[in-house]
């Protein structure tokens, strides 16, 4: 509970920060969102001259793409700001304010700062995702709902994962925000139908990088492609794993953390 | 001559200090290149019952995000955040109080920059051969081959005179970043970085022929193909030449203007 708390009180604040530098908002979200544009410009035009893709139909696809968009979205706003500051924590020695705090280290470092402009852009993917989904005739109840956000939840914390093992690797490197970049990049692509890659690529996909498991598998229980179980326990068992994973590499890795400034 | 001896020593210089910095080129390069695995998956699964479209067979299309990949270092014609920050910061003094010309002197450091990226950018793709080798499309003879480097060596010079023109705006707009995010929207799309052009319906079509964007990537990129008719190709490099000359012309009078607004902020 003093954990939802603490959470509230950042959201607050950095809440109040946004509404100070008001600027080229309009600006900003038109930059978070133009991988999204471009997505959906290329698949627009690539079911001009196709029906289907690997049996996904135009609307699928953009169900898929918008899910993918609110995940990313999610993650930027939530996660993100706090991941890509880590460098510069140890860079100039600032992480000793964090260490001397009586809290959790890894959900002080995670979760202390929040930006908002994702957040507004949000508005744009839910209206294409009910837009596809009005499209697809489907009749969805609100367990189907419930199991939808609860693996999106999912997609978003294992973007979380891997950005912050990325992160934790800056106790052993001095730069490593090229590498964050590259595996960002990467990952913006989970907004591709699983079924374009053949089996061993899946195989990689849903068990290694699981590029299929972040936007593919929320999207398709939403869609109904497959209602199995399997994908809701794997999803928890890999996040829950992964979770157990990174902490305890962070806290191992904490120790070759040597604060920079005397 | 004499005079232009200085600029390459400019271009001598930057090569050897890009070379230096090649682990971040690397990781960047490789931020571009690795999607391209996303790609060729997509339209392998595309291409299952279809030949092809609009002229692009399967090779052509993955030889067509493999080329754009690779020059698009150097003829993309985005904002230049190293004329952006000489304006912004007054650095622009320092180098207007030296015997040579701003804009001569950009174009060769640009030059000193792709060519070691180019080779670095090169060796890279060069992993993904293995994977794309039967897509592979070369030009069918040695004929188009000098005319592919003919238009590539155009689309260089057009590239580079439309990011200066986009950077050196930086002289009236005071707070960034607007520009450049527009620019970041519309280009990706108007140059074939996304798509290429003769995918989109063909009522666009015209439009597009008609900006200078397309000679920059798609443009090049089709030629190498050689599924461009050789009309077409003569076309297209008559445009060419015509927008290089405009943008010399608009990049010259803006620069002048430019100058006159110039306020040293910092120096």
């Amino acid at each position: 509970m003093k954990y939802f708390y603490l959470w509230w009180l950042f959201f607050i604040s950095c809440f109040k920060k946004e509404i100070i530098f008001k600027g080229d908002f309009f600006l900003k979200i038109i930059s978070h969102l133009f991988w999204f544009l471009f997505s959906i410009i290329f698949f627009r035009i690539i079911y001009l001259y196709k029906s289907e893709i690997g049996g996904w139909n135009l609307y699928q696809t953009l169900c898929l793409l918008s899910v993918n968009q609110i995940i990313i979205s999610l993650y930027e706003s939530f996660f993100a700001p706090n991941i890509r500051k880590f460098q510069n924590y140890i860079e100039d020695g600032s992480f000793d304010h964090f260490i001397i705090k009586p809290l959790d280290l890894q959900f002080f470092v995670s979760t202390r700062f929040i930006n908002f402009n994702p957040l507004f852009s949000l508005s744009f993917s839910i209206l294409l995702l009910i837009y596809s989904l009005k499209n697809l005739n489907l009749s969805i109840n609100f367990m189907n709902i419930l199991i939808f956000l609860f693996l999106l939840l999912i997609g978003v914390v294992i973007r979380y994962i891997f950005g912050f093992l990325i992160m934790t690797l800056s106790f052993y490197f001095v730069r490593i925000n090229s590498l964050y970049a590259l595996h960002n990049e990467f990952l913006k692509y989970s907004g591709y139908p699983s079924s374009i890659y053949p089996k061993p690529a899946q195989f990689f996909f849903i068990f290694i990088i699981p590029v299929i498991v972040i936007a593919n598998f929320p999207a398709m229980s939403l869609m109904k492609f497959c209602l199995s179980y399997k994908i809701i326990l794997y999803s928890i068992v890999f996040v829950l794993f992964m979770f157990f994973l990174s902490r305890k590499f962070f806290y191992y890795s904490i120790k070759k953390y040597v604060s920079a400034s005397s | 001559m004499k005079g232009l001896n200085k600029y390459f020593g400019v271009i001598y210089n930057t090569i050897a200090e890009s070379s230096e910095f090649r682990i971040n080129h690397i990781f960047s390069f490789l931020t571009i290149a690795l999607p391209l695995i996303f790609m060729i998956f997509l339209w392998k699964k595309v291409y299952t019952d279809i030949n092809v479209i609009q002229n692009f067979s399967l090779s052509s299309i993955i030889t067509y995000y493999f080329l754009v990949i690779l020059i698009q270092d150097i003829t993309y014609p985005g904002v230049n955040f190293e004329i952006v920050e000489d304006i912004k910061e007054g650095r622009l003094s320092i180098i207007l109080t030296k015997p040579i010309s701003y804009p001569i002197y950009i174009f060769s450091i640009k030059i000193g920059v792709s060519l070691p990226y180019f080779l670095i950018s090169l060796m890279i793709l060069s992993i993904f051969l293995f994977i794309i080798k039967e897509n592979l499309v070369l030009p069918v003879d040695l004929c188009m081959g000098f005319i592919f480097l003919l238009v590539f060596f155009l689309s260089f010079v057009l590239g580079f005179l439309l990011s200066f023109i986009l950077s050196i705006f930086s002289f009236w707009i005071e707070e960034g970043g607007g520009l450049e995010k527009l620019t970041d929207v519309l280009i990706p799309i108007l140059s074939g970085l996304i798509l290429p052009l003769s995918f989109f319906p063909s009522f666009i079509h015209p439009f597009f022929k008609i900006l200078p964007f397309k000679y920059t990537l798609n443009f090049p990129v089709e030629v190498f193909l050689g599924i461009l008719p050789f009309q077409k190709i003569l076309e297209g490099i008559i445009f060419q030449i015509a927008w290089i000359f405009i943008s010399l012309l608009v990049s010259c009078l803006l620069w002048k203007r430019g100058l006159k607004h110039y306020k040293a902020i910092g120096g």
